[in-house]
């Protein structure tokens, strides 16, 4: 009977990931020039890889996107949950509908805003923040510095303000007996949130996190293919995607552009192998009545300790 | 809530988020203004917020046929995102029911195929994907865009962990009445799921709504065109009034929207059900 239920998704899955995918890893492995399958070449495009500059920096700020990503939006959205928490009732809604805005605007309605707000005569930014303090025009969507703080500032935008209403969720649905029992010892609000609130919080947080780097090393790519139009030469060396692109779509070096993407798939695996690790250990082996009892004793120790 | 301090700490927390939001909206708010500005009102003077007039030409021109066919894109891409969604949430909530739920061999390898789809996504996986995509034929076709964007592992792995939640005791005792496996599903798991499959049918429409990549990769005739696609084509490209552009994305975040206030109550539930641990 099982199977009976998993086979749409089967079939699916089959069709149009595994075939694709596992043909996708034959294809890494020959020449695969134009269209043609091309002779076998081992692991020629992966070593290539190593030692490609292009890759090495597309991976690297890729990576340091991802990283400065994580640092900016997971406190910001957890600051602002908490906020959000403590305000007004009243006002929620209304805040939580607008935050929620970002993310359902599409990534090229963004670029063309940023592409607007950062241009280098006409950009709001240039405009109220330097010019009037003597500072030079910035081009930020060209100048090597700043293409990563412009990215950054469309993933802060973009997610924040989701993550912060999952997060709030999350805080909302913590037990409230575990609070009162705080409450009641005379917890402090800040130890009440460190040892109550924030281990409740932490798979959300780490789902956040696992979400942030998928978005850095699929998705944004998508805005970031917007930045410069017809400028595919420049800026490919700041994240992979557009770097399977070109080396695709303009040299037409499908085995390699294949390579690049299976390449970097083992990063994914890492960020989402920590999350499965540390999501629920009690869950993974199997008791949940285990944690619910750890998270017992967790306010018992908080109550005696104060 | 009389505590003087308390409300001190109310108002503060308001005005702060107030702030956050405020920032957050600006951008947005600026969009709105933008797409009642002609060009040279945009490009001209930054410093002013507002148009001068309130000029509904950005959006004629979206309606008018002439450059830029919306309602054509605008049925493309629904029909996209909806008949996607359709079919992954379907698919995931079977799966994920069976993998929630039931010991069989094989479950391993059904987990294992779902965080696979997670690891190497479909812009990794672009080039295999067009190229095998050109072979079975669906290339210039929407079934081509839709049908590698249907495949909803995360769909599966986040339901899974739903319907392993819901309490035995409602199953057995469906059971114990004679229901059978199908109708467990059917009447015994699906209501009770329904905010978690909702959220997951909210946030993968909202991505299809907006794909580009896919559909950049895979259509070729302009009446084929996405929404999320001929937006990417236009943003910042001077061959394009921006304020069009601007009325464009005003206009795409309708439908998204509209799926966010269906599917508003049922948030919070969702997210409540998958953290409880009281058996």
């Amino acid at each position: 009977m099982p199977y009976a239920f998993l086979l749409p998704f089967g079939f699916l899955y089959v069709t149009f990931w595994a075939i694709p995918a596992i043909r996708g890893l034959s294809l890494s492995l020959h020449a695969g020039e134009a269209f043609s399958l091309g002779p076998f070449v081992g692991t020629q495009h992966y070593e290539r890889l190593f030692f490609d500059e292009r890759f090495q920096s597309a991976f690297a700020h890729t990576a340091l996107f991802a990283g400065l990503a994580l640092a900016t939006v997971l406190p910001l959205s957890l600051i602002t949950a908490l906020l959000l928490q403590a305000s007004w009732r009243r006002l929620r809604g209304l805040f939580r509908f607008i935050l929620l805005l970002p993310g359902l605007t599409a990534p090229a309605a963004l670029a063309a805003l940023l592409a607007l707000a950062l241009h280098p005569t006409a950009g709001l930014v240039n405009n109220f923040l330097l010019v009037p303090f003597g500072r030079p025009e910035i081009d930020w969507l060209r100048d090597d510095p700043w293409i990563l703080p412009a990215l950054l500032l469309q993933a802060t935008w973009r997610w924040s303000g989701p993550l912060a209403l999952v997060l709030l969720a999350a805080l909302e649905s913590i037990p409230r007996p575990y609070l009162d029992a705080a409450a009641i010892a005379g917890a402090s609000h800040w130890t009440t949130f460190w040892r109550i609130s924030l281990p409740f919080l932490a798979p959300v947080l780490l789902f956040g996190g696992v979400f942030i780097v998928w978005d850095a090393f699929s998705l944004s790519a998508d805005v970031h293919l917007l930045f410069l139009r017809g400028g595919v030469g420049i800026n490919t060396d700041r994240l992979i995607v557009p770097y399977i692109f070109l080396a695709a779509f303009r040299f037409l070096r499908f085995g390699y552009a294949t390579a690049i993407g299976y390449a970097t798939a083992p990063i994914l695996a890492l960020s989402l192998f920590a999350f499965l690790r540390y999501r629920r250990p009690a869950d993974a082996a199997g008791g949940a009545e285990r944690f619910a009892e750890g998270q017992r004793l967790h306010a018992r120790r908080v109550i005696d300790h104060g | 809530m009389v505590d003087p301090r308390g409300r001190w700490r109310l108002a503060a927390a308001s005005i702060a988020v107030g702030s956050v939001t405020g920032a957050v909206g600006l951008p947005f708010l600026w969009m709105i203004a933008a797409s009642f500005k002609s060009n040279p009102e945009i490009y001209g003077n930054p410093a002013a917020f507002w148009p001068e007039s309130l000029s509904w030409g950005n959006y004629e021109l979206l309606w008018s046929d002439g450059g830029f066919p919306f309602l054509r894109l605008f049925s493309n891409s629904l029909a996209v995102a909806i008949v996607q969604t359709a079919v992954a949430v379907c698919t995931a909530t079977m799966a994920g029911f069976v993998l929630g739920r039931y010991t069989f061999p094989g479950r391993r390898l059904v987990f294992g195929a779902a965080l696979s789809t997670i690891v190497l996504p479909p812009p990794l996986l672009l080039i295999p994907l067009f190229l095998w995509i050109g072979e079975i034929g669906l290339t210039d076709t929407l079934l081509g865009v839709i049908m590698p964007g249907s495949v909803g592992g995360v769909g599966v792995l986040f339901i899974s962990a739903i319907m392993r939640r819901l309490p035995r005791e409602l199953f057995d005792q469906a059971r114990v009445e004679g229901a059978g496996e199908y109708a467990l599903f059917w009447l015994v798991a699906l209501p009770l799921a329904r905010p978690g499959i909702a959220t997951y049918a909210f946030l993968h429409f909202v991505l299809a709504w907006h794909e580009h990549l896919l559909p950049l990769v895979v259509l070729r005739s302009p009446d084929r065109f996405t929404l999320g696609l001929v937006l990417a084509g236009m943003a910042g490209s001077a061959r394009f009034p921006q304020g069009m552009v601007m009325a464009a994305s005003v206009a795409m975040v309708v439908p998204a929207a509209v799926a966010y206030l269906i599917v508003r109550r049922h948030f919070a539930a969702a997210l409540a059900a998958l953290n409880a641990t009281e058996p």
